[in-house]
């Protein structure tokens, strides 16, 4: 990657789902390190951004392009973004019967540490690594042993998938809405593995409709997507007008 | 002429005047089992020329349990006297629909085990056994007789795979085999069945289970497709308060693989499930039957059958067919049959952790076919303590490595 390159480059990026088009131009930019909160109305198209980049077969990108450390990111398929370090924390978050949540993470931890020439993690270091974190993040141990996410409530799916972030360290991670469902507690570790994660240079695109999150994570951006475009870029006074005015109030042209 | 062939003979007549099953037979219509001949020895089908194979039963106490004694006979059928101690209290054929293979059974069987286990230990734990089983003859019809008695709890992990050393025949052989397990009152069994036949074998297996009283029986099967395969088992709930589930794990690519479950409530407050997952691919034929029955004057009455297939690959035919007959009021039953994909979003999500495809194909395939194994036993963990799941794991893997030859 050039060291002027960001870590994400988005440049005009048009998405249709089930040939409905739903994102008409996308641009943006995050370099390394740095934290960009994506606000929008309901159904402007923030999960599905997150999913595209994500490489999510049912999103088709029909223009523009996606540049991830210094990777042409439409090219690469869903566990190649993965392994290259382009976290998603998913908004609904599926279960998966019979997988045991440890087995599940290692083994996940360990497709990325080979993909970057690392020694996989035995059982035994894993597990200590993961009981740590599982434990700054409020999620008993019990449930590392349980099938992943079976019969976990939504703040319990979501510090899941903050342990998954915590434990498999990306480059950038694109958080969708991962403040609905938790309770005061879970925004607290959350808003800690941020300034953790941030601190060792984790980039991070944070889709929330909630100020008092926004303003805890400090952005260096916020961005407005409406109407599958960035209608508008700032920093915290744009969060907190939108929180004021709403979205409907805002009313700029799509690429401003 | 001894008694023991003059009743082999007999039999062989009967199936002959009987007939096979035939191909509009309501419970084999959606995959025909071959000829009697094949399973007499009459026909070429068993590609094995070898006359006599180093196999048989071979049990294995897993631990001495105090207090809790296991009586193991191998008998030979050709022997008058084993024969009628092998046989003894054992039902005749019948005329059921499945009766023509347990006369070609009759005509057939030359080893068999009886297997006695009763006592309690004192903290009421099982007494663990391994049962394994390779061709003993190229066409055969093995039995194998479990009673337990009063009160007595076991786990039993009984498994029929083919050689991969490559000592015993590698071409395709014939087994019917006749599987009778009683339970006295109070008695339990944890009954672990593996059957992952070479691909050219014809595979026949008949359990047939009674349960007196307040006992409780629990099938676990993971079975494999072969160029016929058929797992039957009639679960005959006789006593009040018996409970009976079977769970089981089909897997099949490019091969025939056909369940029945028969599940028989003629006592009141009995309960029953039936829970298969049949994972196809290829040109793979499979059938899951669940049939249960409740009598008359089953009060209170508890019958549950679910149902499910996902073509992993190719275009399997999978056919699944729960049904249920209700001959009393005060029951509660259930049934359903789910076709469907594999969780196209748990797949992403391994996917967006950086596992590949086909290992996150694997994982979760590997972990619903684990769940559904795990519905028959009420104890957590046992399937991993007994080394089903690691058996799961890779029959699973071998699974998905065979859809590499169809796409």
């Amino acid at each position: 990657m050039n060291r002027t390159e960001p870590l994400l480059h988005l440049s005009g990026l048009r998405v249709d789902v089930a040939e409905r088009n739903v994102l008409k131009s996308v641009s943006l930019e995050i370099p390394a390190g740095a934290l960009a909160v994506l606000m929008g109305a309901n159904g402007s198209g923030k999960s599905t951004l997150g999913l595209t980049l994500a490489g999510h077969p049912g999103y088709r990108v029909t223009g523009g392009q996606a540049r991830f450390a210094g990777q042409d990111l439409l090219a690469m398929s869903v566990e190649e973004r993965a392994r290259a370090g382009l976290f998603l924390s998913f908004q609904s978050p599926p279960d998966i019967p019979g997988v045991k949540n440890n087995l599940f993470i290692r083994s996940a931890v360990n497709a990325v540490r080979e993909a970057r020439g690392e020694q996989p993690l035995d059982a035994f270091d894993f597990l200590g690594d993961a009981r740590a974190a599982a434990q700054r993040l409020g999620l008993p141990e019990a449930m590392l042993n349980r099938p992943v996410n079976d019969g976990f409530s939504g703040g319990e799916r979501k510090r899941n998938e903050l342990l998954q972030l915590a434990l498999l360290r990306p480059r950038l991670a694109i958080l969708d809405e991962i403040d609905s469902g938790m309770d005061v507690d879970g925004l607290r570790a959350t808003i800690e593995l941020v300034q953790s994660l941030r601190a060792q240079g984790t980039a991070f695109l944070v889709v929330s409709h909630y100020l008092h999150l926004v303003e805890s994570l400090a952005p260096d951006a916020v961005l407005r997507l409406d109407q599958g475009c960035i209608a508008q870029r700032g920093d915290l006074e744009l969060a907190r007008e939108i929180a004021r005015t709403g979205f409907a109030r805002v009313s700029e042209p799509a690429g401003a | 002429m001894d008694s023991a062939r003059a009743d082999a003979l007999a039999a062989r007549s009967h199936l002959a005047a009987q007939g096979w099953i035939a191909r509009s037979a309501e419970h084999f219509r959606h995959l025909p089992p071959p000829d009697a001949g094949v399973w007499l020895g009459d026909a070429p089908d068993a590609d094995c020329t070898a006359s006599r194979l180093e196999g048989g039963w071979q049990l294995h106490p897993v631990a001495n349990t105090p207090g809790v004694s296991v009586e193991a006979r191998w008998l030979d059928a050709a022997d008058t006297g084993q024969r009628r101690e092998l046989l003894a209290g054992l039902p005749p054929p019948g005329d059921g629909p499945a009766a023509p293979y347990a006369w070609a059974h009759r005509a057939l069987v030359r080893d068999g085990l009886r297997l006695r286990i009763g006592g309690q230990a004192r903290d009421e734990s099982a007494v663990w056994l391994r049962l394994d089983r390779r061709p003993g003859a190229p066409v055969e019809a093995p039995l194998l007789v479990i009673e337990l008695a009063p009160g007595t709890r076991c786990v039993l992990v009984e498994s029929h795979e083919r050689d991969g050393s490559g000592r015993l025949c590698p071409h395709g052989t014939v087994q019917n085999l006749q599987v009778h397990v009683r339970l006295a009152p109070g008695a339990s069994l944890r009954h672990l069945r593996v059957a992952l036949p070479g691909a050219d074998d014809h595979i026949a297996h008949h359990v047939d289970v009674r349960l007196d009283r307040d006992a409780v029986y629990e099938q676990c099967l993971l079975a494999g497709g072969s160029r016929y395969h058929l797992q039957r088992s009639v679960l005959d709930l006789r006593g009040a308060g018996a409970v009976a589930q079977a769970a089981a794990v089909l897997l099949a690519a490019d091969a025939a693989l056909d369940q029945q479950v028969q599940v028989r409530h003629g006592a009141p407050r009995t309960r029953s499930g039936v829970q298969t997952l049949a994972l196809g691919s290829g040109a793979a034929r499979m059938v899951a039957n669940a049939h249960a029955t409740i009598a008359a004057g089953c009060d209170d009455a508890d019958a549950r059958q679910r149902l499910a297939g996902i073509p992993t690959a190719g275009q399997p035919r999978l056919v699944l067919r729960p049904h249920l007959e209700i001959h009393h009021d005060q029951v509660q039953a259930s049934h359903g049959a789910t076709w469907g994909q594999l969780p196209q979003d748990a797949l992403f999500h391994a996917r967006q952790r950086g596992l590949g495809e086909r290992a996150a194909k694997a994982m979760i395939l590997h972990g619903l076919a684990s769940a559904a194994l795990a519905q028959a036993v009420s104890e957590a963990g046992l399937l991993e303590e007994a080394g089903m799941d690691e058996r799961l794991a890779g029959a699973v893997a071998r699974h998905l490595a065979g859809e590499g030859c169809h796409g």
